[in-house]
């Protein structure tokens, strides 16, 4: 009998390989100092090391070993640590809201869970950690660093976050996702929000796909008097980001403000046309060429979200022209692999400029995979093997790795 | 029993040509019975990795092996006199390996139930410092083990994770070939019925389909 007798049952077989994978013979301690410590228990008088003294003094070992360890690798390699006060962690790595619990992580974020809210902190690196609610409110504070990078994933949204504060909840009853902003931006990506929704502060994102759509209240300011209300609605007559439903007539609120503004407000209500049909009516050419980065990354955003790529392109490339040490000029070298790769060519190149300009950026893993993911399909597995070694080194447990092991598999067994 | 000449460091010298860390299994066993100073030494570098590896995979993630380890070689110091066959060291070293495994097991289910577990399930305050989806997965993994007797439970982990073959797991667990095969056979029915039953797992497995399906290259 071996394993591929017990295909049928596939979930006996992942937990396998994942033992294989993860328990192994190496240790913290050097072959000597392993040696060394065996050498000691052998000197002693047998009757010496009872059973009690030799997990004492080894425990007390290990654990001033394991502290070095942890020293040197954290000095290394500093990946963020958390805390869970007035609450517990329990040993799935659940956190179940009480009175006042709070997680508090070492860069100065910390979420706060209500009463009986359930969250999980998975995929923690140097620069920020997934915070995946189950059910329930959260108030999440992001300290604001350099290239950070934190997720919130509420039910089947996604939040990408920088350095911001919100409360957000999700319930799995009603399927009702629920994100109301208080300071900083965000993007939200999931059913109904497309291509994603950009969030700015005193803004109310509400509904799911119970409701049958996702509506932004509020305005940027938080001390708008009179919040507007927008329903995200699809584009009419253009192709739409994935799954929004025709909204209801909601008021538009009056542009106030500077255009860039405005623009970037429209976008985060979804109208998407307004966005572009400002743009033509002064002139797309001279609105890529005197165009502030903010215009531009909205009216960038707006085409891309409205399907018209063909803007979108040319918006993209005059971001990365005009304002090139830009975080938006960055990341449109994502957004222009993506456009390649729906048609014109040349994906690969762009994934590679994103991940060299911004090799921790938001969308590195997704550059890194997409990239690999390319490289197989046009020219086999043997290009794309070293791709699938290094994104299995930086991403081991990311969107990608199932199938770069896959791909390095194939890679060494095609080998000579 | 088998005698080898072997390098015996500054007790024999100029004895024999092959270093004891280049000897095989017989020779260092031998060296072994005989007292060699630098048996022990070869012995832990040799088959520490393989003893850790087995009490890791036997235990679960949430064990620390490092002084069980020891306890492995200390045994085997004290007792490879007792070895018939030389050639067979591998195989004495493994059946040690898991007989201290099976003993920690059932130390472990004791303190379990007279409520002495080293690993409290709900402690006030831990600090997590890196991913922990897949430790969590194991930790699960390992509930579900922990449900089987221990000699099933070691069939499965010899058979299945450390990939020995039926008659090496026999040999290991000191039974018949098909009490052998009866033993992983009836684990791994154990285990697949237990892990389908526990949410995390099946939340956890189910993603692995889903990121399998929709990126098989």
């Amino acid at each position: 009998m071996n394993l591929a007798e017990h295909e049928v049952e596939k979930p006996t077989s992942e937990l396998v390989k994942l033992a294989q994978r993860e328990l192994h013979g190496d240790t913290v301690l050097s072959d000597d100092a392993g040696f060394a410590r065996l050498q000691i228990r052998m000197s002693r008088p047998k009757g010496f090391w009872t059973r009690g003294w030799v997990a004492g003094v080894a425990v007390a070992g290990s654990a001033t070993v394991l502290a070095a360890a942890l020293f040197f690798v954290q000095g290394a390699d500093p990946k963020l640590s958390f805390q869970v006060a007035g609450g517990a962690l329990d040993s799935s790595g659940r956190v179940v809201g009480q009175e006042h619990t709070k997680i508090r992580f070492s860069d100065g974020s910390e979420a706060t869970l209500e009463r009986g809210a359930e969250a999980r902190i998975t995929n923690v690196t140097e620069r920020g950690a997934e915070v995946v609610l189950s059910h329930g409110r959260m108030n999440l504070h992001i300290a604001k660093k350099p290239e950070a990078s934190w997720k919130v994933a509420a039910g089947p949204y996604d939040v990408r976050v920088t350095g911001t504060a919100f409360d957000v909840s999700w319930s799995n009853q009603s399927q009702a996702f629920d994100l109301r902003m208080q300071t900083g931006a965000v993007i939200v990506t999931g059913p109904l929000a497309g291509s994603g929704i950009v969030l700015r502060a005193g803004q109310h994102l509400f509904g799911g796909v119970a409701e049958g759509r996702l509506t932004v209240e509020g305005t940027e300011a938080t001390a708008s008097p009179a919040p507007a209300v927008a329903a995200v609605e699809p584009a009419q007559a253009r192709p739409t980001p994935q799954g929004l439903s025709p909204a209801p007539a909601a008021p538009t609120p009056a542009p106030h403000g500077s255009e860039a503004h405005a623009w970037t407000r429209h976008v985060a209500q979804g109208h998407f046309n307004t966005v572009l049909d400002e743009a033509e009516q002064r002139g797309l050419d001279r609105t890529l060429s005197g165009g502030s980065l903010e215009e531009l990354a909205a009216l960038a955003d707006a085409a891309r979200y409205a399907g018209r790529s063909a803007i979108a392109k040319r918006v993209l490339l005059a971001e990365r022209q005009r304002f090139p040490s830009s975080g938006p000029a960055r990341d449109a070298a994502f957004f222009l692999g993506r456009i390649a790769e729906e048609g014109g060519g040349g994906a690969i190149e762009w994934y590679e400029r994103y991940v060299s300009e911004s090799p921790r950026g938001a969308y590195a893993s997704q550059a890194f995979g997409r990239k690999m993911m390319l490289l197989y399909k046009q020219r086999g597995a043997g290009s794309a093997g070293p791709v699938a070694v290094d994104y299995l080194g930086r991403y081991p447990n990311g969107p990608y790795a199932a199938a770069a092991r896959k791909i390095q598999l194939e890679s060494q067994s095609s080998k000579p | 029993m088998a005698t080898r000449q072997v390098s015996h460091d500054a007790a024999a010298p100029g004895v024999a040509s092959v270093p004891l860390s280049e000897a095989d299994d017989a020779t260092l066993a031998c060296a072994l019975i005989e007292k060699n100073k630098a048996a022990p030494r070869v012995a832990w570098t040799r088959f520490s990795p393989l003893v850790r590896r087995i009490l890791r995979r036997s235990l679960g993630p949430q064990h620390d092996v490092e002084d069980i380890v020891q306890d492995v070689f200390l045994c085997l110091f004290e007792r490879v006199h007792t070895l018939r066959d030389p050639v067979a060291l591998k195989a004495f070293v493994i059946a040690i390996t898991v007989r201290t495994a099976r003993y920690e097991i059932r130390r472990a289910r004791v303190r379990r139930w007279v409520g002495l577990s080293r690993t409290a399930e709900l402690p006030d305050l831990r600090v997590v410092n890196a991913d922990t989806n897949s430790q969590h997965a194991l930790i699960h993994f390992y509930r579900a083990l922990n449900r089987i007797n221990e000699r099933d439970r070691t069939a499965f982990i010899l058979r299945f994770i450390e990939g020995m073959e039926a008659a090496e797991v026999a040999a290991a667990l000191d039974v018949s070939v098909p009490t052998a095969r009866r033993c992983f056979t009836r684990a791994w029915e154990r285990v697949t019925f237990f892990a389908q039953r526990d949410p995390f797992l099946v939340d956890y497995l189910s993603k692995l389909e889903v990121t399998s399906s929709e990126e098989d290259p």
